[in-house]
């Protein structure tokens, strides 16, 4: 029954990636929009896959090399992040189309279909591929920044070293070959033991932090496609930690994750509250997004290893919600302040100002973004963030005091998370969207096109409707996957528009809290509506000093600029042991004012010594890509045995 | 009839939060002065105040969007409605099943953001300043409030409000230390609340604007003193069907506490002084790093029992 599915999945898979590649040979816009077209069928497909329980199915398909069993499989593990995929790569396709980001979606897209190791690798090279070329679009130079070269390499490299190591290693040779062949259902059934287990989830973990590490620390000049890349990864840790491992889950995995996610999540909380960018500060945000659902999947490790499913379940919950609602709603962000910057001319914070008022659709549908990614109700972060912190409240009690000490860390990271999300989503809508303009340019933006308009305010009703209907959400998606992984059944506590514990306990109710705040802003409205008959409009108070005509918006130095919402941090936390990033593009920002001591001694003449990056060109960096690809499978062709 | 009755505690409360929160407010004020040894003004004066700005006829700045207007209105509902989730004198109330910890402090953040909100549409330096000041306090503060919830939901079992104040009026919220060191917590971001020197966020409104916002002011620290009176001082507190007697009780009660939180409040204003930002920035840090403690006491507590 659901074989048909799969292959016309497939199908538009593969045809998203043919129109990537045509795409690089003849550029055409209207392939990329094709190509959204497609990422959009396949997100409905997906959609009606997991609604109607489509039983699991796989297509297997020889590739030149005999024991390279190229194998897809649709499973309630992966449709889900598929259907994210599939979604975001629909809207960002439809309203910034490009041919690398269609290479990067359809590569991506692959990695997540793939069963066993070179479909993985294979997708996550492509992608790579798409990656790299949409990061060159931008440089004329034809120059790379140093940390996307590993890019394509790594995380292929890492994938298919799993096998292949450990038949290096004699350790389980047939399960081994098995991986390559069969796919994880052979992987899933073998006997294991700890060393395999062990040594298969270092490279896991490996695998998934090279696939974010171009997400993580962006380029500058990267696009928002490197965002597309979270759900693949989030993907690749609960494929290779929790659904093959199987009972030989151990805690450590999840301690590891735990911390990571928590760290990353306040780390990027603390980029996204200075980002002097509209695209940087929203890149930000999503990365937090993603580093709470990365700490939620740890935990989720935790209960499995301690065996509480109901926590693992609830974990599962968490980083489900965060793959289905907040990382389309981040995308929607990103998407919007592409065309913010294509319209105002630039997407600096402090050139921009007043876009309610010059284009009030498109700021409406930055704002129901940003408050989806704020953690704050009824959007879809905070009710991640509210599975997440059950999950930590049931997380196992074991190992004495040194065992807790990561809960509670990862307690008061989140905790840190929350506050960072809400102050950094209301600082770009405050600076970019309400106030004065700060420029002409910005005065004189436009609404956005009917076409975006008409994607992007639909993609927004439907991550608005997730994030009202959170419970609903992962009922229709992601049920089959945590009935699946945990064995649990949480229907009677994932209610329509609540979340609770417990079958009986109250928990997160969105749609009453929604319609009690709502109830009483309507009552406030109404009782205060009298008052309200005669209002005057007043002038911009400047404390008295009258407006320069050489400045017709104001002086922009006389707004918010959004440079001061970080906090001074307390004297009591170790200077040495927190060391936070730099805002991210301070020595763009740097080079590009003009009254900088920099731009002034390059007008003098004098020479000023900057750190620069090590670069690679295009060309070298292309065949370096594959070539790597031609030895990974030649070596992957040699030491494994013949398929079956 | 169960349901009835909780819709009448939960009537009783609002009135009376409704009735608190400016009483509180000219309290503090009197207070302030009297213990500075100054007259002060007269009890109902803010009161007055609060009529006399709403008769004003409100000024709104050019180039303001609509959340210029929006902004006050969304701020005190949404600070309504933590006071409405927040018990007061009883527990059963019928907004009781929506009271969840989590929900309560991020509808505190609600109000905060949507007051920032409007201090940003005017475009002003002093208004942009205010919300500038105001969200880098807060990305201190409340991941020390989050920190409180969750260490005394760790020990309640629940973020529910209710089942942890229940649990506390049993004796049953265990360790102690840990909710000893949870109340200092929040009694640290009681006071920095109602004490910090920051610009005023609504110093650029006028009218009713204005007078929303201070009403909503007023209603917070409300919130504050029924959750430190409800969580670590549950006493006197009726149950969900404790009848007319027991609610009389149960007000006189809740009416001591105020008093005592507001002459607590103006006590340590008085003579700890206002802190400056960097003085607030380590208080809240030490703040937070006591909630962790308290946060993993609660968690090897919960682990030996």
């Amino acid at each position: 029954m659901s074989d048909p599915f799969l292959l016309l999945l497939l199908c538009l898979i593969v045809a998203v990636l043919l129109l990537g590649a045509i795409g690089a040979v003849r550029p055409d816009r209207g392939l990329p929009r094709a190509a959204a077209i497609l990422c959009g069928g396949g997100a409905v497909l997906t959609a009606l896959m997991l609604l109607f329980r489509a039983d699991p199915a796989a297509l297997s398909q020889a590739v030149a090399l005999p024991p390279l069993t190229s194998r897809v499989l649709a499973d309630a593990v992966n449709l889900p992040f598929l259907f994210a995929l599939l979604l975001s790569g629909a809207i960002m396709l439809a309203v910034t189309p490009s041919w690398p980001r269609a290479l990067t979606v359809g590569g991506l897209a692959l990695a997540i279909l793939g069963d066993g190791v070179v479909p993985i690798g294979v997708g996550l090279t492509v992608a790579s591929l798409g990656l790299w070329r949409a990061a060159l679009d931008d440089r004329p130079s034809q120059r790379l920044p140093s940390s996307l070269i590993p890019s394509p390499l790594v995380p292929s490299l890492l994938v298919l070293a799993v096998p292949a190591v450990m038949l290096w290693f004699g350790i389980a040779a047939p399960t081994t070959a098995a991986a390559m062949g069969p796919g994880f259902a052979a992987i899933r059934a073998a006997p294991a033991d700890g060393l395999r287990a062990a040594f298969s989830a270092g490279l896991a973990l490996a695998a998934a932090a090279a696939v974010l590490a171009p997400v993580w620390r962006p380029p500058a000049g990267s696009g928002p496609e490197r965002d597309l890349a979270i759900p693949a990864a989030l993907y690749l840790l609960t494929r290779l930690l929790i659904d093959l491992p199987g009972p030989m889950t151990q805690a450590w995995w999840g301690f590891a994750l735990l911390l990571t996610g928590a760290a990353t999540a306040v780390i990027q909380g603390w980029r996204a509250a200075g980002a002097p960018a509209l695209a940087d500060g929203i890149g930000s945000l999503v990365r937090l997004h993603a580093g709470l659902a990365i700490a939620a999947l740890g935990a989720c490790v935790i209960a499995r290893a301690a065996d509480l499913p109901e926590a693992a379940a609830f974990g599962l919950s968490a980083a489900m919600l965060a793959v289905l609602g907040t990382m389309p709603t981040g995308i929607i962000a990103t998407a919007m302040a592409a065309l913010i910057a294509d319209s105002a001319g630039t997407d600096r914070l402090a050139r921009l100002g007043a876009l309610i008022q010059t284009m009030p659709v498109g700021a409406t549908i930055m704002a129901a973004a940003l408050l989806g990614l704020a953690a704050v109700p009824p959007g879809t972060g905070f009710a991640s963030l509210w599975l997440l912190f059950e999950t930590l409240l049931h997380t196992p009690r074991t190992g004495g005091l040194f065992a807790q000490i990561p809960i509670a860390l990862t307690a008061a990271c989140a905790s840190a998370a929350f506050a960072l999300a809400a102050a950094s989503a209301f600082r770009i809508a405050g600076i970019a969207l309400l106030g004065r303009p700060r420029t002409a340019r910005a005065a004189g933006a436009v609404e956005i096109r009917r076409m975006p308009m008409v994607v992007l305010a639909t993609a927004t009703a439907l991550a608005t409707v997730m994030g009202l209907l959170p419970g609903l959400t992962l009922r229709a998606l992601a049920h089959p996957l945590i009935i699946g992984l945990t064995g649990v059944d949480l229907d009677t506590r994932l209610r329509w528009a609540s979340l609770s514990a417990t079958a009986t306990s109250p928990g997160y109710a969105t749609l009453p809290i929604l319609a009690l705040v709502l109830l009483v802003t309507g009552g406030v409205i109404l009782s205060t509506r009298r008052y309200r008959a005669a209002t005057r409009r007043s002038t911009v108070w400047t404390d008295g000093q009258p407006a320069s005509p050489a400045l017709p918006f104001g002086d922009p130095m006389a707004q918010s600029a959004g440079t001061g919402f970080r906090p001074a941090l307390p004297k009591v936390f170790p200077a040495a042991l927190i060391r936070f990033p730099p805002r991210p593009s301070a020595r763009a920002e740097y080079a590009e004012d003009r009254s900088s001591p920099l731009a002034s001694s390059q007008r003098s003449g004098r020479r000023v010594r900057l750190p620069s990056a090590r670069r690679l060109s295009a060309r070298g960096g292309l065949w370096a890509m594959l070539l790597s690809l031609s030895v990974l499978l030649l070596a992957t062709a040699v030491l494994g045995p013949s398929g079956p | 009839m169960n349901a009835v009755i909780a819709l009448m505690a939960q009537l009783v409360h609002l009135a009376l939060v409704a009735v608190a929160a400016p009483a509180v407010a000219s309290g503090l004020v009197w207070l302030d002065a009297r213990l500075a040894g100054r007259t002060g003004p007269p009890l109902m004066q803010p009161v007055r105040e609060l009529i006399r700005l709403s008769r004003k006829i409100p000024a709104v700045p050019e180039n303001t969007s609509p959340v210029f207007v929006l902004g006050p209105s969304v701020g005190l509902a949404a600070i309504i409605a933590a006071a409405a989730l927040v018990p007061s004198f009883s527990l059963g109330m019928a907004l009781s099943p929506l009271a969840d910890g989590l929900v309560v402090v991020s509808l505190l953040t609600i109000a905060r953001i949507a007051a920032c909100l409007t201090a940003l549409d005017i475009g002003t330096a002093a208004s942009g300043r205010a919300a500038e000041a105001r969200t880098a306090l807060a990305i201190l503060a409340e991941p020390g409030l989050l920190l409180v919830v969750f260490a005394l939901a760790l020990m309640g079992g629940g973020f529910n409000l209710d089942q942890i104040i229940g649990q506390q009026r049993d004796g049953l919220l265990l360790p102690a230390s840990a909710s000893a060191v949870a109340l200092a917590c929040l009694l640290t971001l009681a006071f920095v609340d109602a004490s910090a020197a920051l610009p005023d966020l609504a110093a650029e409104c006028s009218g009713i604007d204005l007078a929303l916002s201070r009403a909503a002011g007023w209603l917070r620290t409300v919130v504050w003193i029924n959750l430190l009176g409800a969580l670590f001082l549950p006493i006197g507190m009726a149950g969900p069907f404790a009848g007319p007697l027991g609610w009389l009780l149960a007000i006189l009660a809740w009416a001591l506490k105020l008093a005592a939180a507001t002459l607590g409040l103006a006590l340590a204003r008085t003579f700890l002084g206002r802190p400056g930002r960097q003085g607030l920035s380590n208080l809240l840090g030490i703040t937070a790093l006591i909630a962790l403690l308290a946060t993993l006491i609660a968690l090897s507590g919960v682990g030996s029992a």
